[in-house]
């Protein structure tokens, strides 16, 4: 791995982990504030502040992905569409079944979908190209 | 594409790693380009070049048909 690569795999780890331990204070924060005020216009706002932390993640995702080689944007590449696509036609399919009468899920499950999809596609690819 | 990434490398004595790092990319990179899974941009086919001192098309041919 070249130099760029290390030190930006180094510095992703250091933005992640600390978006990852502001996420979980602003977390048990914010779940408790809300809980206390429920009629409060404003709990909105609270209960988004988790979030925050969470964009820094998604900003270390785009930085490290600049530092990485040709290869390896590939990978990742291929990967994200996967995702993407998968995700997709899972929540827009389940759409239709829920107008069709199947009942409603949260939106927490998106995240988790599209994670999941992440991750084989990062395996399909790797195993494509590597 | 055939290459002779691998024959140039063994020439000098240079591990996967040791390319690796002469040419800023991964080390499972340097292989899938030796293994020919993968082609190398040309920006990257010219730093191989320049690296070996040799012109692209005497590391990097063609497949036949």
């Amino acid at each position: 791995m070249g130099s760029e690569q290390h030190s930006g795999k180094r510095r992703y780890n250091r933005d992640v982990l600390i978006a990852l331990l502001a996420y979980g204070i602003l977390l048990a924060a914010s779940g408790y504030i809300v809980d206390a005020n429920r009629e409060a216009g404003w709990r909105y706002a609270v209960a988004l502040l988790p979030m925050v932390p969470a964009a820094f993640v998604a900003v270390a995702w785009v930085r490290y992905y600049r530092t990485v080689d040709e290869l390896q944007q590939r990978i990742a590449l291929e990967a994200l569409a996967f995702a993407f696509g998968g995700t997709a036609l899972i929540t827009f399919g389940y759409g239709f079944l829920d107008a069709a009468g199947l009942p409603r899920i949260s939106w927490w499950w998106v995240w988790p979908v599209m994670a999941i999809l992440w991750i084989i596609g990062g395996w399909l690819a790797r195993k494509r190209w590597l | 594409m055939k290459n002779s990434l691998r024959e140039l490398r063994a020439e000098r004595g240079w591990t996967q790693a040791d390319l690796s790092r002469e040419l800023a990319v991964s080390r499972q990179t340097v292989n899938s380009i030796e293994t020919g899974k993968y082609d190398p941009s040309l920006p990257l086919a010219f730093r191989i070049a320049a690296l070996f001192e040799r012109p692209i098309e005497a590391i990097f041919e063609p497949e036949e048909g």
